[in-house]
């Protein structure tokens, strides 16, 4: 142990008598030291709390209890061969699928829209920019109130429609018959309302990266269209801007597809999951069975599975940002 | 090949008159250097006649046609930007190719995957491929095809910008200060290139830099722009030597011409710093002369300067003395040839003269206005009123 010690203490030491430490070196210890806490900090409010989900998730764990038996993976069993599990996988599914192209070109459509004003550009930014910063909570209760089948604003609007032309929409006409959806009530319609209050709330965040993409686009390409020939806005769309919004484009669409695979609040506050779990989400699905009912484990092996998809996201996108959309 | 002709262009911001009324003819095969410092509008004319910028008011006639409101594709025109503009995410030669499917493909044939398989596509994608590589070949990117501009030096990047423009065989290129982001040794060299694409191509150029070697160098002829106006439209050599404005004259030559403060007096004598020059205008009152630096010639008597030498710059082949002159505020520059090398030493006093026809004389509004040599029977006067000076400085 002494001849171990004294080989620590005075190895470098003796070098350093020998030759001068070089700076690089001496910078390297140095960034070691500084980087050193916040590798500490990943490690245990990250890293290790992900991984005490995995151990977990691999027991029937539940809070209070004194015994903890392995289980193995019967929790992901249960997940994969259960019903309610499946309809887990497809509502969170469905509803990434519905928002994700939807509020990303409603985002580009509506920036490029605001680009070509030449007086109100703030006055629509900001607009488009509200339901981003109100709070979700308090969003889906105004929401809860404008879809209520009988009072809501919405219904009330749609039955004014009824012996106008609109009737020769057939879904619109059995509608004025049989009264107009419950909404948020109806297992037909829940997820769908749900991904339209999504779109609504989160692509005007997706308008605001737009527009700072936009900005990146050097306007001597357009320029350059001109001469070469491009006259529609359609071609210079196609030739410049889409192309150059690449990297914007795959951040974007990284961006909302993992918030909207964490869509909870409106869930919550809307429709708890319900009704058939029409709309019971991953995330729902975590607090449910792991918070709400204290299955820890089973809770645990729904959060493991997430944060797969949300892996396999965030790898597609480097692997996508590093061969196509990067040019500089 | 086109005449381009500009008549009467006007073009505010606002409240900001970026050009006053500018009227220019251009022929064809032409090779017309716009220059001026910048903001002078210079880029804007070249934008305008572009088609990429529409003139408040005036017209601009390619080729005899009048082409306001014509949009910048229809008017058969290349252009070459400052930062190239190529499409980063193309490869060169799809860059180069750009003009070409805009124009020889229809919209449907366009189109991705579906374009390739519709009728006629493919003989017309493979002509201009073969064109394509015909003008990579001419310039010398043909290795380079398959890369992506980001890959290019600034060099090559410059290529393609011109092998963009000159694959569809417009009527004219414009090219707004091509070379300004090139390092000095290869601007000289792309400088003759382009020289000698207008050469063998045949096409008018209009070439806009802020750099009066590059426009020198290149130019059939120039136009000085200033504040929005054209003050000068000349080859260089007339520009050079025969400058009709001051501000031309101040802009036109490195190292730049000297500009002596003068008053003429009743009778037509210019002095300067009350001393007899032995000149006389004879037009308008003269207030300043301009003596290019290789014009001086040093004298023993008779000379027009006398000053004593500040500083001297060996370079190799010149020798450009700066010398404190009695009664002019910028030091005086003079060009002498490397054989008065060790012969001129710094605080040495220097007379220098010039001979009638190299000085340019300016009246008070900086227009050009005739000088010449004063008649015998001054001389005398004017050279001891010299000699004080000599002593003096």
């Amino acid at each position: 142990m002494s001849d171990l010690a004294s080989l620590t203490n005075s190895g470098p030491k003796q070098q350093r008598i020998a030759r001068p430490e070089r700076p690089e070196r001496r910078q390297a210890r140095a960034g070691m030291v500084l980087f050193a806490p916040a590798l500490v900090l990943l490690i245990l409010i990250l890293i290790v709390p992900v991984g005490v989900a995995a151990l977990l998730s691999f027991t029937d764990y539940t809070l209070g209890r004194p015994s903890i038996d392995w289980v193995g993976l019967r929790n992901y069993i249960d997940i994969f061969t259960g019903s309610s599990y499946r309809k887990m996988i497809v509502a969170t599914v469905l509803y990434v699928a519905l928002v994700v192209p939807a509020s990303v070109f409603l985002g580009l459509g509506a920036a490029l829209l605001i680009r070509s004003l030449n007086v109100g550009q703030s006055f629509y930014k900001t607009v488009y920019f509200l339901p981003v910063m109100a709070s979700l909570l308090a969003m889906a209760i105004v929401w809860e109130f404008a879809l209520h089948p009988t009072l809501g604003i919405v219904n009330r609007t749609l039955a004014m429609g009824c012996g106008t032309p609109l009737e020769l929409w057939s879904w619109f006409a059995r509608s004025c018959v049989d009264g107009f959806p419950l909404w948020l009530g109806d297992r037909d319609y829940a997820l769908y309302t749900l991904a339209f209050i999504g779109i609504w709330q989160s692509f005007g965040f997706n308008m605001v990266l737009y527009l700072a993409g936009l900005t990146s686009v050097p306007t001597e390409l357009y320029g350059a269209a001109a001469m070469d020939g491009v006259k529609r806005g359609w071609e210079r769309f196609r030739l410049i801007t889409w192309p150059m919004l690449g990297p914007t484009t795959v951040f974007v669409v990284t961006i909302t597809m993992i918030r909207s695979f964490q869509v909870f609040d409106t869930v919550e506050a809307l429709t708890h999951g319900g009704p058939a779990k029409s709309t019971y989400v991953m995330i729902y699905a975590i607090y449910e069975k792991g918070i709400a009912q204290n299955l820890v484990g089973l809770g645990a092996a729904i959060t493991i599975l997430f944060l797969a998809f949300v892996m396999l996201i965030s790898v597609a996108q480097r692997r996508f940002v590093e061969r196509k959309v990067h040019y500089q | 090949m086109a005449t381009i002709q500009f008549r009467d262009i006007r073009k505010s911001f606002g409240d900001t008159d970026v050009l006053k009324g500018v009227g220019l003819d251009i022929a064809d095969g032409e090779f017309l250097s716009l220059v001026g410092p910048s903001g002078c509008g210079k880029s804007t004319l070249l934008r305008i006649l572009a088609g990429l910028e529409s003139q408040t008011s005036g017209s601009v006639r390619i080729g005899g046609t009048p082409v306001d409101g014509l949009h910048a594709a229809d008017r058969d025109l290349a252009m070459v930007f400052q930062s190239y503009a190529l499409y980063p995410h193309l490869s060169v030669a799809e860059n180069i190719a750009v003009p070409l499917t805009m124009r020889r493909l229809s919209n449907a044939q366009r189109l991705p995957l579906i374009g390739r398989a519709l009728p006629g596509s493919r003989t017309t994608r493979a002509a201009i491929g073969t064109t394509v590589r015909e003008a990579a070949e001419m310039l010398d990117i043909a290795h380079l095809l398959d890369r992506k501009p980001g890959q290019l030096s600034g060099g090559q990047r410059q290529r393609v910008a011109l092998g963009r423009a000159l694959v569809r065989d417009p009527s004219a290129f414009l090219l707004d200060e091509p070379l300004s982001n090139l390092d000095a040794k290869m601007r000289v060299h792309m400088r003759a290139e382009i020289a000698q694409l207008n050469r063998k191509l045949g096409a008018t150029f209009v070439y806009v830099t802020h750099d009066q070697a590059e426009a020198m160098t290149m130019s059939d002829r120039i136009a000085v722009m200033m504040e929005g106006e054209l003050l000068q439209v000349g080859t260089p050599d007339a520009l050079y030597d025969h400058p009709e404005d001051i501000r031309v004259a101040q802009f036109i030559g490195s190292p730049a011409i000297n500009i002596l403060p003068v008053d003429t007096d009743a009778s037509g004598t210019i002095r300067l710093c009350d001393m007899a020059t032995g000149l006389r205008a004879s037009g308008p009152p003269i207030e300043h002369l301009g003596v290019r630096p290789e014009a001086f010639v040093p004298c023993e008597e008779g000379e027009l300067v006398v000053g004593r030498v500040r500083m001297i710059e060996n370079l190799g082949s010149d020798l450009f003395v700066h010398l404190d002159a009695a009664g002019v505020p910028m030091p005086v520059t003079v060009r002498l040839p490397s054989s008065a090398r060790g012969r001129i030493k710094v605080r040495d006093v220097m007379r220098l003269t010039a001979t009638p026809a190299r000085i340019c004389g300016f009246d008070s509004a900086g227009k050009a206005a005739p000088v010449s040599a004063h008649d015998k029977a001054h001389d005398k006067a004017h050279d001891t009123a010299h000699d004080k000076v000599a002593r003096h400085v």
